[in-house]
């Protein structure tokens, strides 16, 4: 027979029981990245979804120390943490600070950038589902082109693009930067494998559906995040020092309809087929321009 | 003093606060924690049949040879092949391998070239040494079989292997029937036969030859065996009823293959006709360019309407054989007695038939004629039924019997050509192994069972993104300059590193192969592995019933039941 | 011990370091910048095992430290005014996870209009997010509060913000005796919470209390708060007793017998003692009352100091809009449901850093006696015309 191969550690560090709701990407996603980042790990966790999915005190599923801070603080309180263990001589216990997208592309971006620029010693995951989702699925500044939020309803759907959180992070030429998404779990683990061998501030932008809030059934989360890779929307990339791109997967591209069409967040686009052709020339062009930077390294 | 006031609710100052940490922190893992309360579909491993099996005419585990071979197990491969088919070898060969048709690979690319791995597995097993597995417990209850065709072969085999002793009767000297007299060496070479059948030999089968029913032995011959198998297949070419048939140089097809495959071939020359579209009209032109005839294959419909494996045709072609379609025959002319000149009516499709082909319908006025001094006719075989009129009913040409080879007679059954008219060797192969079971439940007093038909694993059921893309490996053919002078094995081996790898191909439709898929996506960490029974476990107790595993599942090897269905 | 002539800022530096402090985390704003910038430069020169994070924002700061604090470290930051306004959130955060860190903060007025000088209403108005709060009254008294207010908070787990007057302080020279590092090893002992981020003890702090969790959290919190007053006597108390130097939580002077009494904080009460001097002098029952613990609330010891008075003449430097001068207000519910209680006189002044004079005092001494009760529940002191 044909194996699937995967090469994922067998140490289950996250708990089941948690309050991730069903065909959560972002509860995957945890699951994932902590095989790869392993039990020496200290988490922060800024208001996102994961403040509830990892359980109501006293339970937590993460397996490993986590701290909650409010919204803004992830990269700072990391940062502290950092400071901490290191004056504690521990320079090996890896410290991730796990934030949703509201958390990092907004009110969260002013501490990642300043954490950034002083390349504190950090990992920041920030696993995107591209809304608002603990407060009920409104926009953020990484929610795409035309997707409905319940901030902007079918009769104005969100008429800016995503924010380029990646082209935004290798701009502060940190040590390493990266985007993964669950439905690639080897790429996933090796990507978070290598922030965590990399020293400095690493980013990872992890795509992370989210069933409810994409309005997909549970069981398409993986497909969804397979979609969005081979439709181009969500660029597989590395990057070092803000100057060595690499495309991790150039997939045999699939057409965008293919993934708009099965969520419903986007059902209101469907019938438009302006405003699809405006998506599409958005990602393409971003795809271009990915593109063309991987073929500037040296 | 008034009495103190009853609260529903504590009041008072801090000096005594509630014990506790001072902080939230956690002190417990949500472990302790059931979340399998949210769910309302259960996912389930299920086994489920693969389209390969379920289209198997013989009713070979394709999917479970394929595995062991996609492991390097080649005499593992070829137990399992012989658990329903004796015949490996020869199918690998010749079947026209149904099981490729509806593989779920073709979503991605193309289907799995199982005749070629099944070929591979047997020449590795035989060079290995495999032998017959030995009959446990025999019982020495003697049964018939008339006709050493493929479905005579196959239900020796079965019944052999529950014990009974079985001789194999037939008219020709030599066990095999059409694989040893109509298949042409270059397609079946006669070792492979011959290998397969000493396989049968070994567990105690014995062939009588040169024994034809009706003349050597009656019914009254069949007195000491408890049960008789009668698959005589389907010999007698059809007459085609066209004027001068009667010249010489007009013949069957059939029988002139029969004659090639026991006298060996003349050699001859010049143009002939043969007409027909399936494999008897391909082997007999084919042959006849091996004895130096340059053959033409008249056919009356379109090539794709050929019931010939289109392999076979390309091959054909190949060798320089030439076709013309939609034509039909209109008579023979002679000089002398002797064939010269065959004429023909043009035809054109015309509505659909029941077969759901174009009818062919002449063109009126169209007619033309090819000067051949030979012509064959393969339009077709009949049963030769009026041999065994006092042992099985006929009706339309055939032999009377049910599928499972019950003929109303007791202690009679019948099978292979003789009684599905299908003409085929995996069909027949199929025939034999039910009668066998039969056979054997009738001698223990019970009837058949017939298993409902499980719902096939369909291509939207199987994920095809975790298989890569690749290339069908597709076998090495003899040169053309040597296939055509000479009767060697046109179609190539496998290696067995490329049997292998071929069968890596394999997606291994409905049936888990702990590839951990649905492990490494479950949002809940729900899935366990099972080490005893192999495959996983799903945690109940927090699996939240989202239906990842499900979808994920790249065989489609996993269901979701409704909890109220449970 | 030796003694040096330094600003406030630099005092705080100076007991920061003293107190072993591990994580500084801070951003720039007037007038407690002085404070990092040494700081700062005694984690680069090696004066000070610590790590300075210099961040991009007060929010962050108090953030980072809250980070190091969870992780088992001394934490320490400095801030003003709209610097601590902008740590707001995770003041009150800090306070409900117990993280014993100490707040340096200079009182400097709040925006809109820009102003730099003191005023408390910055720190009075997060008087509520669960932090002990000091105010001092000088230089000494500030270094001598930083390492007490370390050993009261890691006792009780809960922060604590010291306070002292823009540039009456901060900014202003005066000698400070610097204590033996040892005599403070012996006085703060080192911080060793009862939960931390550890990978060997995987613990999740801070999650979402089940059932009815988070009231009982608050109910301990609260009690903290309350054992904090009698653990801040005690490290004044103790701090006296190693350094010779006394700072009561309540420092009354010479009250004795007094119907008058003063009652503030910060450098005010320094005016008002000469003040007290010059009426006692002249033969007046006149005392001062100055507040240094302010939060928790020493009600004991304020019904005791001020429950036989006549009248409090209490002077803010503060202001709740729509309510009055918020220590009166808390003096007056401290006073509340006691069986005599004195008539309060609520003044505000000096807001935004208008000088208090030692004759502003005395009006203050004067319209207080003038009358029987004051015209009205606040009285603004020094408005121009």
């Amino acid at each position: 027979m044909q194996q699937v191969q995967f090469a994922i550690p067998e140490d289950e560090i996250l708990a089941p029981g948690h309050l991730g709701c069903a065909g959560c990407g972002a509860t995957l996603a945890m699951r994932l990245a902590l095989k790869a980042l392993g039990r020496q790990t200290i988490l922060v966790i800024p208001a996102c979804c994961w403040s509830i999915i990892d359980g109501m005190s006293p339970y937590s599923a993460a397996g490993v120390p986590v701290m909650h801070t409010p919204f803004a603080s992830a990269a700072a309180a990391a940062s502290g943490i950092r400071a901490a263990l290191d004056l504690k001589g521990d320079t090996e216990t890896t410290v991730c600070a796990w934030a949703g997208d509201g958390g990092t592309f907004d009110i969260g971006i002013q501490a990642l950038s300043a954490a950034a620029e002083r390349n504190e010693d950090i990992i920041y995951i920030c696993y995107d589902n591209e809304a608002y989702m603990n407060t009920g699925v409104q926009r953020s500044s990484a929610t795409p082109l035309g997707a409905w939020t319940t901030t902007t309803p079918a009769a104005h759907l969100k008429d800016n693009p995503k924010k380029d959180l990646l082209a935004i992070m290798a701009a502060h030429r940190i040590p390493y930067v990266a985007t993964a998404t669950v439905a690639y779990p080897d790429d996933l683990l090796a990507k978070v494998a290598r922030a965590k061998r990399t020293r400095g501030t690493r980013f990872i932008h992890l795509l992370s559906p989210c069933p409810p809030g994409w309005k997909i059934p549970s069981d398409q989360s993986i497909h969804q995040s397979r979609l969005a890779v081979q439709s181009r929307v969500f660029p597989l990339v590395e990057v070092e020092h803000g100057e060595t791109w690499t495309l991790s997967l150039d997939p045999e591209p699939v057409p965008i309809e293919d993934y708009l069409r099965a969520q419903g967040r986007f059902r209101h686009l469907m019938d438009d087929a302006a405003a699809i052709e405006r998506v599409r020339a958005g990602v393409e062009a971003r795809w271009r321009s990915i593109v063309a930077r991987t073929q500037l390294n040296g | 003093m008034t009495a103190r006031p009853t609260f529903s609710v504590s009041i008072r100052a801090l000096e005594r606060a509630p014990a506790g940490t001072p902080m939230s922190v956690s002190l417990r893992s949500t472990r302790d924690l059931t979340t399998g309360n949210w769910r309302t579909f259960r996912p389930t491993y299920v086994t489920r049949p693969s389209p390969c099996n379920l289209d198997c005419p013989a009713g070979t585990d394709v999917r479970a040879f394929l595995s062991l071979a996609a492991d390097g197990d080649a005499v593992g491969a070829w137990r399992t092949i012989r658990e329903h088919n004796p015949l490996p070898g020869v199918c690998g060969r010749v079947c026209y391998h149904p099981c490729e048709h509806a593989c779920n690979r073709l979503a991605l690319d193309e289907p799995i070239a199982v005749h070629a791995i099944e070929r591979a597995i047997a020449n590795r097993a035989l060079a290995a040494g495999a032998t017959a597995a030995p009959v446990a417990g025999a019982h020495l209850t003697p049964i018939a079989v008339v006709g050493a065709g493929p479905a005579g072969l196959s239900a020796a085999h079965h019944l052999a292997r529950r014990g009974y002793a079985v001789t194999v009767f037939d008219e020709m000297p030599e066990p095999g029937g059409m694989l040893r007299y109509g298949i042409p060496a270059y397609r079946l070479p006669r070792p492979v036969i011959d290998a397969e059948i000493d396989l049968l030999r070994a567990v105690g089968v014995r062939f009588a030859g040169g024994v034809r029913f009706g003349r050597d032995m009656g019914a009254t011959g069949l007195a000491d065996y408890a049960a008789t198998f009668v698959a005589i297949g389907a010999q007698r070419s059809k007459r085609s009823r066209i004027p001068g048939d009667e010249l010489a140089g007009v013949r069957a097809g059939v029988d002139s293959l029969r004659e090639v495959n026991t006298a060996g071939g003349r050699r001859t020359s010049g143009p002939v006709v043969v007409i027909g579209g399936g494999n008897t009209a391909l082997d007999t032109a084919r042959v006849l360019r091996r004895l130096g005839a340059e053959p033409t294959i008249v056919y009356r419909r379109s090539r794709a309407d050929m019931p010939a494996h289109p392999d076979e045709i390309a091959q054909a072609e190949i060798e320089g054989i030439a076709f013309v379609f939609y034509a039909a025959p209109t008579a023979f002319v002679g000089e002398d007695g002797r064939l010269v000149r065959v004429e023909f009516q043009r035809m054109r499709p015309g509505a659909p038939d029941a077969s759901g082909r174009p009818r062919p319908e002449p063109i009126p006025g169209s007619t033309f004629a090819l000067d051949a001094g030979q012509a064959y006719t393969a339009i077709g075989e009949d049963v030769e039924t009026e041999a065994l009129a006092d042992l099985v009913a006929a009706a339309n040409g055939r032999l009377q019997a049910d599928r499972w080879g019950r003929t109303g007679r007791r202690a009679i059954f019948a099978g292979g050509d003789a009684a599905t008219g299908a003409g085929t060797v995996v069909e027949a192969i199929g025939s034999g192994r039910r009668a066998a079971e039969t056979i054997d439940g009738y001698l223990h007093g019970q009837d058949p069972v017939e298993t409902g038909q499980a719902e096939r694993v369909g291509q939207s059921d199987v994920n095809v993104f975790y298989f890569g893309r690749a290339a069908r490996a597709h076998p090495g053919l003899l040169e053309t300059g040597a296939a055509i002078t000479g009767f060697s094995e046109v179609v190539g081996d496998l290696t067995w590193a490329e049997a292998m790898a071929e069968a890596r191909r394999c997606l291994t439709c409905g049936s888990c192969t702990t590839c951990d898929t649905c492990l490494v996506f479950c949002p809940d960490a729900a899935i366990e592995r099972n080490p005893a029974a192999g495959g996983y476990t799903v945690d109940l107790a927090h699996c939240k019933g989202c239906g990842i595993c499900v979808e994920e599942c790249p065989r489609g090897a996993m269901v979701l039941v409704p909890e109220e269905q449970r | 011990m030796t003694t040096k002539v330094m600003e406030g800022t630099h005092a705080i530096s100076h007991a920061v370091t003293l107190s072993r402090a591990r994580v500084i985390a801070a951003y720039p704003i007037t007038p407690s910048s002085g404070v990092v910038e040494l700081l700062s430069e005694m984690c680069a020169d090696g004066r000070l095992d610590a790590r300075f994070v210099a961040v991009e924002s007060e929010h962050s700061a108090l953030a980072t430290c809250a980070g190091a604090s969870q992780t088992g470290l001394r934490a320490f930051t400095a801030t003003s005014s709209h610097g601590l306004a902008y740590m707001h959130e995770m003041l009150h955060w800090c306070a409900g996870a117990r993280l014993p860190i100490v707040l340096a903060d200079v009182n400097r007025a709040m925006g809109s209009p820009w102003n730099i000088f003191a005023d408390q209403s910055d720190s009075l108005s997060q008087r509520d997010t669960g932090w002990i709060q000091y105010y001092c009254e000088n230089n000494q008294e500030v270094l001598d509060t930083i390492i007490q207010a370390f050993r009261v908070a890691e006792q009780v787990l809960m922060p604590a913000m010291v306070c002292l007057d823009a540039f009456f302080l901060s900014h202003t020279s005066e000698p400070v005796a610097i204590p033996d590092q040892k005599l403070v090893d012996a006085f703060l002992p080192p911080f060793a919470p009862p939960y931390a981020l550890a990978p060997d003890d995987p613990r999740a702090f801070g999650g979402l209390p089940s059932g009815d969790g988070y009231m009982e959290l608050r109910a301990r919190m609260e009690r903290s708060m309350q054992d904090a007053v009698g653990a801040a006597e005690t490290a004044a108390r103790e701090y006296a007793e190693m350094f010779g130097r006394h700072h009561p939580i309540l420092e009354e002077y010479r009250t004795e017998g007094a119907a008058l009494l003063l009652v503030t904080s910060g450098t005010i009460a320094g005016t008002a003692r000469a003040v007290v001097d010059a009426r006692r002098e002249a033969g007046e029952q006149v005392g001062m009352v100055k507040i240094r613990l302010f939060r928790p609330f020493p009600f004991a010891a304020i019904r005791a100091a001020l429950g036989g008075a006549k009248k409090l003449a209490v002077v803010d430097r503060n202001l709740s809009f729509g309510h009055g001068g918020i220590m009166a207000s808390e003096i007056r519910s401290a006073l509340c449901n006691q069986p005599s209680a004195p008539i309060v006189f609520s003044y505000i002044a000096g807001l935004g850093g208008r000088d208090v004079t030692p004759a502003v005092i005395d009006d203050v001494v004067s319209a207080t006696q003038a009358v029987e009760r004051p015209e009205s529940d606040t009285l603004w002191v020094g408005l121009k015309e």
